[in-house]
């Protein structure tokens, strides 16, 4: 099972290939860090970032919204509770 | 300049492109398609696959709950994509009507705001959008809400309208950036139809993937309308984070996307070290932004997936020309479709023809024909010596620097992003402290290609590359000034980079 800190370092690396234009913000980034407010991120970015977040994590999204990730916190807390 | 269809027979089977036949209404179209691909599927949604004959039948007693005996009015379609929507479209028009093409993610006052403005007499309403007629069903109870799954045994025959009647009535931003509806006659929407034929090997009996939005021409006729003439399957992806296991399981044999799409599918294929868009599919058809080359190529270079490139608006029921030789002229959007008329004035793209929009519909606005009736695109273009077209810019974008030279900055930022290196560019005239007037590039850097620098300094590495571009250029139209961004630029909602006015 993977720490929190893992999972947040795992998922800079998928957030910088979703949006690689926006690396210094993604590198300062922290739990709270808003993902569309902070790293204007664009529904294909989100998009970039989930698919691969399945990819590499291996489990499937559930029909969820982007609204239900405000930030980087709820994606790991997200991630969290499918690798449990 | 009149265009006909011969210039691109030699792009596709013979037995196949003599089957491209015009035709005057979808009413036509769909009773030719039920016709000759019975039993084939058309649709294929939520796990259920409908074939032409049953979805015909389906059709027919739809066109009994909505139709309105002696008039043809115009009906509202709001729904997402899904089968729900397909049929609801096809009841309308192939009963004669207008449909007014609603896009599932307006609020209730905007669905409201649309039914007295295109003056839409009865919505069909997909079930899970019901609570978002709510200030309609209360400030207009004479207009009937109909939801999209309801089903009647009665049938109704369908109309066969001529191509000059009006089909649909589709969003747009128009030239002006102002929203408003475009309205499309039937003849429009089938030569639109038809012009996604031209140009490939395999046009007939194809399997399409749809992502993109019904409510945007490029979905609607290019996507849904093409696969429907040439009795092609349509696998209908309800949300795109499925896309790829979608694609696993359908196997599409052509793409309809947007440049972004195919270049994240193109990124996740690299990283993940696997074929994405599975092994069945041959053409990606690539439009409603510019396509870079970088993408024709790596697509044909790493899974022999042609890409092809198009340029298209909604005023002219989506494609004005598409590109059957990428791999030569990678910059081009191709040649021009068939039955248009074209002239290009001070730069400028005009069109005349079948494929083109009745008028606007909710906005008046001067100056979107010109004195001899042709549509004015307000985008710049140019054609080679072999008739291939090239969008340079538009024309409110023009920089005119204080020697009176005009500079079109897409046409610049085109030759700095044919390097492999270059995501996006914005040339734009900025000031200097003593006043004077100078061109300025922005760049954004394409970070798989920087990877592969290493431990170079990319800036510099970029920059050096930029500069020889540069020195290539006439010496009034080279940039004074080099800056490769380490983020992104500000975009506007529809994702189009904001252009800077500094001057």
């Amino acid at each position: 099972m993977l720490t929190r800190t893992e999972i947040f370092e795992k998922l800079k690396e998928i957030l910088l290939f979703a949006d690689p234009k926006n690396r210094e913000m993604i590198e300062k980034s922290d739990e709270n860090t808003k993902l569309v407010a902070d790293l204007g991120f664009t529904s294909v970015s989100v998009l970039y970032m989930v698919i691969a977040i399945e990819e590499s994590f291996g489990f499937v999204f559930g029909d969820v919204s982007m609204n239900d990730f405000p930030t980087i916190g709820a994606v790991i807390d997200y991630i969290e509770a499918q690798l449990k | 300049m009149m265009t006909t269809k011969e210039v691109f027979r030699p792009y596709t089977d013979p037995e196949q492109f003599d089957r491209i036949v015009e035709m005057d209404s979808v009413s036509e179209m769909w009773r030719h398609s039920v016709q000759n691909y019975p039993e084939a599927v058309a649709i294929s949604d939520n796990g259920k696959d409908h074939t032409y004959a049953a979805i015909d039948a389906d059709v027919s007693r739809f066109r009994s709950l909505i139709r309105c005996d002696g008039e043809k009015p115009r009906i509202g379609v709001y729904c997402p994509n899904s089968y729900d929507f397909v049929r609801a479209y096809l009841a309308v028009v192939t009963l004669g009507c207008t449909a007014v093409i609603l896009p599932p993610q307006l609020d209730k006052m905007t669905v409201f705001g649309c039914v007295m403005k295109f003056g839409i007499s009865k919505l069909i309403c997909h079930p899970s959008l019901v609570e978002n007629t709510e200030i309609l069903a209360a400030k207009r109870p004479d207009v009937p809400i109909v939801l999209s799954d309801a089903v009647c045994d009665e049938i109704t025959d369908a109309v066969y309208p001529a191509a000059d009647d009006p089909c649909v009535i589709m969003f747009t931003g128009g030239t002006t950036g102002k929203s408003k509806g475009a309205l499309l006659s039937n003849g429009a929407v089938m030569q639109g139809t038809v012009n996604g034929c031209y140009g490939y090997r395999d046009v007939f009996s194809q399997r399409y993937l749809l992502i993109l939005p019904l409510t945007h021409v490029f979905g609607l006729i290019r996507n849904l309308m093409t696969s429907l003439y040439t009795g092609s399957a349509l696998y209908i992806c309800r949300n795109n984070k499925d896309m790829f296991r979608d694609i696993a399981v359908f196997r599409p044999t052509i793409l309809v996307a947007v440049p972004a799409l195919a270049e994240m599918a193109l990124n996740l294929s690299k990283k993940f070290g696997k074929n994405m868009l599975g092994d069945s599919l041959k053409a990606i058809i690539c439009g409603a932004a510019a396509v870079p080359p970088y993408l024709i190529h790596e697509y044909k270079k790493v899974f022999g997936i042609t890409l092809f490139p198009g340029y298209g608006l909604t005023e002219s029921a989506n494609l004005v020309s598409g590109n059957p030789e990428n791999d030569k002229k990678p910059e081009s959007v191709g040649l021009l479709y068939p039955n248009q008329e074209v002239k290009v004035v001070d730069g400028e793209l005009r069109i005349k023809g079948k494929n083109m929009m009745i008028c606007y519909i909710g906005e008046e606005e001067d100056g979107v024909y010109d004195e001899d009736g042709y549509f004015r695109t307000g985008d710049l273009v140019r054609f080679d010596e072999d008739g291939f077209l090239y969008i340079t810019g538009r024309i409110k974008e023009i920089i005119v620097l204080p020697t009176g030279e005009n500079i079109s900055p897409a046409e610049l930022e085109v030759r700095f992003l044919a390097l492999d290196l270059i995501q996006d560019a914005q040339v734009y005239e900025d000031v200097s402290e003593d006043g004077s007037h100078f061109l300025a590039l922005e760049v954004v850097p394409r970070a798989p290609e920087v990877a592969k620098l290493g431990d170079a300094d990319a800036a510099a590495v970029i920059t050096g590359e930029l500069e020889k571009i540069n020195d290539t250029l006439p010496t009034e139209q080279r940039v004074s000034r080099i800056i490769v961004r380490d983020s992104d630029f500000e975009r506007t909602p529809s994702m189009k980079i904001k252009r800077y006015k500094k001057c």
